[in-house]
């Protein structure tokens, strides 16, 4: 069994040398053309309506490889473990052969192979993909087609080839087809890109995406700095449109509240503006994805509960409590736009809000949701999740989920307050009336007052012989509350978290670095990686026994995976979503932070 | 091209067996043209559509009496304004929303039994579909449902087309539960077709029978070959006639327009499937009644009519009928958040080439009510007699438990 | 009825046919016959188990798949614990996924299989029961006794919350006994129709008023059970419900119906053996006292089992298509896909269609079940997680020394077919391998595809 994979690995890479070398002569013959000394976007057609460059692979793998969390990666027993499953022994086996017909270490072939460059390009038409590798070195690109070919040819393939003016394409797929022209590598998976980029290359006489107007007002937003940026990205959103591509995207109405909430003002900036570009860049301190499109207010009228108005909003802070997951906050003027549903969303969309109205009304003892519950909130939206404490609580749930909680404000507190208890009051009445159905527990009401503020509490009665348990229904995860302090309305998973958020001593909204970047924000998001891991701890057990129902691991299989995806999990810090308004611009930005500067612990 | 030559080769098939029928020299056809072509259409046994209206629908405000003073003075909020019915007599008309229902009446293929219901109503949703689908009640065992026990009654066709087919996403109803056969949900019309990579390669495969060393004398594998066959012809019938399916009419974008268009692609498949089941859920309406009853009966009025409609196109609509019931009406009086409470009697609807037209039963009595209810005129056993005797052609005694006058719904 | 003709169930000795099998020239102890072994016995094994089988004798690997009758602890804790952790979701469908991997895992192949014929006898569904829970611990009982005391098993389901309440029996007062339970003891579970009269169906009723279902848990409300005289079966006397279950016990039609339901689920679909042949297992049933083990012993080693009356004469249940083909080439996969894809084909694990069970035999096809069991493989062999002892199928062939199309068409009609294919359909399934140009394992899962969606590779 030991000396298997070695023979054979031996076997491969002696194999893929000598096919490398193999394929190298029949090139020697390919002049130069005049093509050669372009850049990428002189070679793709105007019907490309999406392209990614990817600059310098090299340094991308240097950070990665010299990055502090390798040490710890490798440091790790789960690691050990891994690399002893024998999973890696095929990788190992691959990068050698690879380095063995590359004639050199793989990150140098690599970083040789693409140094001038990696675009990767979608064409209007039939989702034809064209991906360009620019090299400095013609020889070693060749190198790399023999790879290729040796590898599909060991997988049992068989070979297929074309000539299209002069230049040999490769089947290396489905209908991937691979073609080297001198220092350009191309592999598409539709012959007629294939075909007009060799065109170009071979005569450069048309229009081209670098003539494109589209194109150059996106190349010139992506101007500025550059540092450490691997990917920008180019969408032209108009052709894409126009193409009635994604109609569902660009479709004027959507059939989902939710989703209007949520999307509603990006969808709408979607349907007027010219491109998207993207950025990506990678640090040793994280990575990040920035999405640009051009914005103007007048493009869209219905849409101030978006937006804000009537001038542009932003979201409020966002909340903190102890061992917060994660915090949301925006600006959403919900009442508006329940009440303007009908322009929002599409009929279908509408007959649903109706039916969900009507429900509504009956739970909120006859109140217009819109306009009575809705309409008595100001638009500020937060949203927070916590990891929930159960070292002192019984019964425990089997499945531990955070608590969240959401706040508005009131816009006429002394009013809306004890109308909003009574409906909490005969909402919880009516839940125990439907659960006692369904033998779910029931809920027993409470009340307490914490300084000015009072809280309605609901807490699930366990039965008698389940008092104690550590294995309870996942219900024990909630007690439902609502919290009234001054305007603030806390409407809450858990009487935990209401307490926390309405506590006078925890300063529920800090203003720390965090938070101060909301101001500009229309929604902030974060979410906090420590906390999250803790909870995916408690909850190992469910997690193990999926990975073994879903992968159909064995038991030593699945505790292995889920303890490196946990230790993976610990190597991040927080993720960070902030969608940020300007008169001339939209912007999502994500940005994940890892734990860069930990110490390797033996 | 390929689509279209199939689609007229079975247009061929069908019509010169026709023809050939017709001046009586169809024996003489191979057997491999005859089930081709019984299979594309040839089949003329009956087809029952059911729609379930879930939730209790409002009769009141369906078949509306809009002359009636008591129905003003009991529904103030809800009352449909007598201007917006759509009226078919000078007492009674339509809910505005039911458009298609008021233009099939006209055409002759709609029939409404009104005040339907049983003795001692149950006003809970479960314990009154469960009865409607059992026909029983709870202290009774209750195995199986009435369109179950019709199943167990026809001949055993193992190894064809399912018998009956639930379409939807809910539970699987317990009116088609029966003692001998497993009625599939189906949720898309992918299921009748072979996923995977290598499909194609695949069905050429299964279509031809396999040759094997002893399939001669072993009976299990000849009914297995014989129906793996048949199981690729009808998912290649399905196939083209998904792809192929070229309608005039337009279907509601609704889940219920949805699932009653793949019904009518069935049918015209040529299965031999003569139960369809599909549910429409919403119909509880306690409070904010008006709007979302007038959705929820456009959506069910514009599908079932685009149904039907897209069957005459067919020519199946002497073969279809689509009957449509609720597991009760509503409380005469609307309550206070404008909406209505569970009830009792309420109407059945059944629709297609088949029916006779009209309304069935007298306009309700709304001031002879119990406990605020309507009383039924006619037992749902009745509608189901009419149905499984004058439609289905079965004799419904042994279905019901016992013998319930039928009525005179077909034509 | 043709079909019993052929088959000769009719005209066979009943002596005969129980004597343990002994390998000779006309019905030799080879490849196919141990194949047939461990795929009615369980699922299937892979081809190397098989050989080694086929080196001892017939005998001796009977014996020790019938010692297996209990699983090994550490086993039974892995799966404990696996279904605990979906019990706290607390939705059945998902138990039916833990019940998937414990087909896939167990080192008890016959055991599971017979859990597998119980749950479908004592039948229960949850979508009525809706409580994973009762049926998980249902579904415990079954285990405990598949292979071991009939009469323990009975008196425990009688007692068991979930067949209670899917019975429609949770609540049983003197005033008006529920015949549900008692009408099915007999009818289903023990006797059959006509060993009973509607009479004795009351009487029963009468011996099991005052057992319910309280907050989930049996037990016995001793002021709704009815202490006056009943006649049961021909027995009189103030008998409770543990008497009338062995009332139904002692009765001389219990062995002989249970006899009937193992040979249909062990050797052959159809058509029904007549009693004469049965009695022989029947009588051994009585003599160890409602032993499951030694009738099952008896049945696997008999000659008739490995007779043409017994070899590809039953249709592969979804279970023994799906696991079939999984366990033979030692592979894993995503078990709630399998657990959702069974439903669909009519046969999902605590989801059984009617207090009948399944039916079994031609009732599992239509043209929709043959369709899903088609598309059913076709899902498994695209998901990313199905694996073949660890590895991709082309890298598991190899190890096998399986590499040309040739190889493996012989190699997966070895371990799946109970039917030799003739050249014909050898070539027909050469030509559609050859219709695909991907690489080599592409085309091999396209094979397998195409092996297990074969008429013949729904016979067992």
């Amino acid at each position: 069994m030991i000396d298997r994979p070695r023979l054979s690995e031996l076997a491969l890479s002696g194999m893929l040398v000598i096919a490398a070398y193999v394929a190298w002569p029949c090139d020697a013959s390919a002049e130069p053309p005049r093509g050669a000394d372009c850049v990428t976007s002189e070679l793709l057609p105007q019907s490309i309506i999406a392209c990614a460059e990817i600059s310098d692979v090299g340094g991308v793998l240097e950070t990665v490889l010299n990055h502090p969390l390798r040490a710890k990666l490798e440091a790790m027993p789960a690691y050990d473990g891994f690399m002893a499953s024998g999973a890696p022994g095929q990788l190992q086996m691959g990068l050698r052969a690879f380095e063995a017909s590359m004639g050199k270490p793989w990150q140098e072939a690599l970083d040789t192979l693409t140094d001038r460059g990696v675009t990767v390009a979608l064409d209007a038409s039939d989702g034809g993909v064209a991906i360009l590798v620019h090299s400095s070195e013609a020889e070693l690109l060749e190198r790399f087609r023999g790879f290729i070919l040796a590898l599909r040819q060991m997988q049992g393939a068989t070979a297929k080839q074309g000539d299209y003016r002069g230049f040999m394409a490769d089947l290396v797929g489905d209908d991937v087809k691979l073609v080297r022209m001198h220092d350009w590598l191309l592999v598409t998976n539709n012959s007629e890109l294939g075909k007009s980029i060799i065109d170009q290359y071979l005569d450069r006489d048309d229009e081209t995406l670098a003539s494109h107007e589209t194109y150059l007002a996106a190349r010139k937003n992506l101007e500025g700095s550059a540092e450490h940026r691997v990917v920008s990205a180019f969408l032209d959103i108009k052709t894409l449109r126009d193409a009635g591509v994604a109609k569902d995207i660009f479709a004027e109405k959507i059939d989902n509240f939710v989703g209007e909430v949520a999307l509603g003002g990006v969808l709408a900036n979607l349907r007027h503006t010219p491109y998207v570009t993207g950025q990506f860049h990678l640090t040793t301190a994280g990575l990040s994805l920035q999405l640009t499109a051009p914005h103007q207010r007048e493009w869209e009228a219905p849409r101030e509960y978006f937006f804000g108005e009537p001038e542009l909003a932003a979201a409020p802070p966002l909340l903190n409590v102890p061992n917060r997951v994660f915090a949301l906050s925006t600006h959403r003027d919900l009442s508006q736009m329940w009440l303007r549903a009908g322009e929002l969303l599409t009929e279908k969309g509408n007959d649903q809000l109706a039916v969900a109205d009507t429900t509504l009304t009956t739970f909120f003892s006859g109140r217009d949701f819109g306009e009575d519950i809705l309409g008595s909130l100001d638009s500020d939206v937060q949203l927070v999740g916590m990891e929930q404490d159960f070292s002192d609580v019984l019964p425990q749930p089997a499945i531990k989920l955070p608590a969240f909680a959401l706040q508005f404000r009131m816009k006429d507190a002394a009013e809306t307050k004890p109308e909003l208890r009574r409906i909490f009051q005969s909402f919880v009445g009516f839940l125990n009336v439907v659960g006692a159905m369904n033998g779910q527990p029931p809920l027993d009401l409470g009340m307490e007052s914490i300084g000015e503020a009072d809280l309605v509490t609901a807490t699930y009665v366990p039965d008698r012989d389940e008092r104690e348990s550590r294995s309870a229904k996942i219900q024990f995860n909630f007690s439902p509350t609502v919290a009234f302090d001054g305007d603030r309305i806390i409407i809450a998973s858990s009487t935990p978290i209401a307490r926390k958020l309405i506590e006078p001593n925890s300063d529920s909204e800090n203003t720390n670095g965090v938070e101060d970047a909301v101001q500009d924000s229309n929604t902030a998001a974060r979410l906090d990686v420590t906390p999250l891991k803790r909870i995916l701890e408690s909850n190992r057990s469910q997690l193990v026994a999926n990975s073994m129902l879903e992968k159909g691991h064995g038991k030593e299989a699945a505790e292995a995976e889920i303890g490196l995806l946990l230790e993976l999990l610990g190597f991040f810090r927080d993720v960070g979503l902030n969608l940020d308004v300007t008169d001339s611009q939209m912007a999502l930005q994500v940005a994940v932070d890892v734990e860069a500067d930990t110490e390797v612990q033996k | 091209m390929q689509i279209s030559t199939n689609q007229s080769r079975r247009r061929f098939l069908r019509s010169s067996i026709g023809g050939a029928a017709a001046i009586g020299v169809g024996a003489n056809l191979p057997s491999c043209f005859a089930q081709a072509a019984s299979g594309s259409g040839g089949s003329d046994e009956r087809i029952l559509v059911v729609v379930q209206m879930s939730g209790g629908n409002d009769g009141l405000n369906t078949i509306v009496p809009y002359a009636d003073d008591d129905y003003r003075s009991a529904r103030p909020k809800l009352a449909i304004p007598s201007d917006e019915v759509l009226t078919f007599d000078d007492d009674n008309g339509f809910h505005p929303s039911m458009t298609g229902m008021h233009e099939l009446l006209q055409d002759g293929q709609f029939a409404a039994v009104r005040s339907v219901g049983y003795e001692q109503p149950n006003r809970s949703h479960f314990e009154s579909m469960d009865i409607w689908h059992t026909c029983r009640r709870k202290d009774e065992p209750r195995p199986d449902g009435w369109l179950g026990r019709f199943l167990d009654q026809q001949p055993v066709t193992a190894g064809g087309d399912v018998p009956a087919l639930h379409l939807g996403r809910e539970q699987q109803p317990a009116a088609v539960a029966s003692s001998s056969i497993r009625v599939p949900t189906v949720k898309e019309l992918s299921e009748f077709q072979l996923r995977g990579n290598d499909k194609q390669s695949l069905r050429k495969l299964l279509e031809k029978r396999q040759p094997t060393s002893t399939a001669g004398d072993n009976q299990l594998l000849n009914f297995l070959q014989s129906s793996t066959t048949s199981a690729i012809a009808a998912s290649q019938r399905v196939t083209e006639a998904a792809q192929g399916y070229r309608s005039e009419v337009k279907y509601p974008e609704t889940d219920l327009g949805n699932k009653l268009r793949v019904v009518a692609q069935l049918i015209d498949a040529g299965l031999t499937t003569r139960i369809y089941y599909v549910q429409h859920d919403g119909f509880d309406t306690h409070a904010q009644q008006a709007q979302t009853h007038s959705i929820l009966l456009r959506q069910w009025s514009d599908a079932v009519s685009a149904l039907v409609r897209d069957l005459d196109d067919h020519d199946h609509e002497k073969r279809v009928c689509v009957m449509t019931f609720s597991e009760f009406g509503r409380r005469v009086s609307e309550n206070a958040s404008a909406g209505t409470d569970h009830g009792a009697a309420g109407p059945m609807f059944l629709c297609g080439g088949g029916v006779k037209a009209g309304i069935t039963g007298k306009r309700p009595n709304l001031t002879d009510l119990q406990e605020g209810d309507l009383k039924h005129e006619y037992d749902f056993r009745q509608v189901y007699a009419s149905v499984l005797k004058d439609w289905l052609g079965t004799d419904p005694t042994p279905i019901l438990g016992k013998q319930y006058k039928s009525l005179s719904l077909f034509a | 009825m043709n079909d019993m003709k052929m088959n000769g169930m009719e005209t066979i000795d009943p002596v005969w046919a129980w004597q343990p099998y002994q390998p000779s020239a006309d019905q030799t102890w080879d490849r196919r016959s141990a194949a047939h072994l461990f795929r009615r016995a369980g699922f299937g094994t892979d081809l190397a188990r098989i050989d080694e089988s086929v080196k001892r004798s017939p005998a001796d690997v009977v014996g020790e798949l019938v010692a297996g009758n209990q699983e090994p602890s550490e086993f039974r804790s892995t799966a404990e614990a696996l279904a605990e952790a979906t019990l706290a979701g607390g939705d059945p469908a998902k138990l039916s996924a833990a019940w998937v991997y414990r087909l896939l895992y167990t080192p008890n192949q016959l055991l599971e299989k017979t859990t597998l014929l119980w749950h479908g006898h004592f039948s229960t569904g949850a979508e009525k029961v809706q409580d994973a829970r009762m049926m998980w611990n249902q579904n415990q009982l079954l285990r405990d006794h598949a292979l071991g005391d009939f009469a323990a098993m009975v008196h425990e389901i009688s007692q068991d919350p979930a067949m209670l309440i899917y019975l429609d029996s949770a609540i049983n007062r003197k005033a008006h006994p529920n015949e549900n339970f008692a009408r099915e003891l007999m009818e289903l579970f023990c006797l059959g129709e006509g060993n009973y009269s509607e009479a004795d169906v009351l009487e029963l009723a009468r011996c099991f008023t005052g057992w319910e279902i309280k907050n989930k848990k049996f037990r016995k409300n001793r002021y709704q059970h009815d202490s006056d005289e009943k006649n049961v079966l021909g027995q009189t006397g103030a008998f409770d419900g543990e008497d009338g279950v062995r009332i139904v016990l002692e009765q001389p039609a219990a062995p002989l119906f249970v006899a009937r339901k193992l040979v249909r689920f062990f050797v052959c679909d159809e058509p029904s053996p007549s009693d004469a042949m049965l009695q022989p297992l029947a009588d051994l049933f009585r003599e160890s006292d409602l032993q499951v083990a030694p009738v099952v012993q008896r049945i696997l080693g008999s000659n008739v089992f490995f007779s043409s009356m017994s070899v590809a004469q039953k249709i592969k249940s979804p279970v023994e298509l799906v696991i079939g083909m999984l366990r033979s080439l030692k592979a894993t996969t995503n078990a709630g896909l399998v657990a959702d894809g069974l439903l669909s084909i009519g046969q999902g694990l605590f989801y059984p269609p009617n207090v009948k069970g399944w039916d079994g035999g031609r009732a599992w096809i239509n043209s929709s079940t043959l369709l899903g069991r088609a598309n059913l493989m076709a899902d498994i062999l695209d998901n990313d997680s199905t694996r073949f002892d660890g590895k991709s199928l082309s890298e598991y062939l190899r190890g096998q020394d399986v590499e040309t199309t040739d190889q493996a068409i012989e190699y997966f009609e070895h371990c799946l077919l109970a039917v030799r294919l003739s050249e014909e359909a050898k070539a027909q399934l050469r030509e559609t391998a050859a219709s695909h140009s991907g690489d080599r394992e592409r085309r091999m899962r396209s094979l397998l595809h195409a092996v297990t969606s074969l008429p013949v590779c729904q016979l067992c």
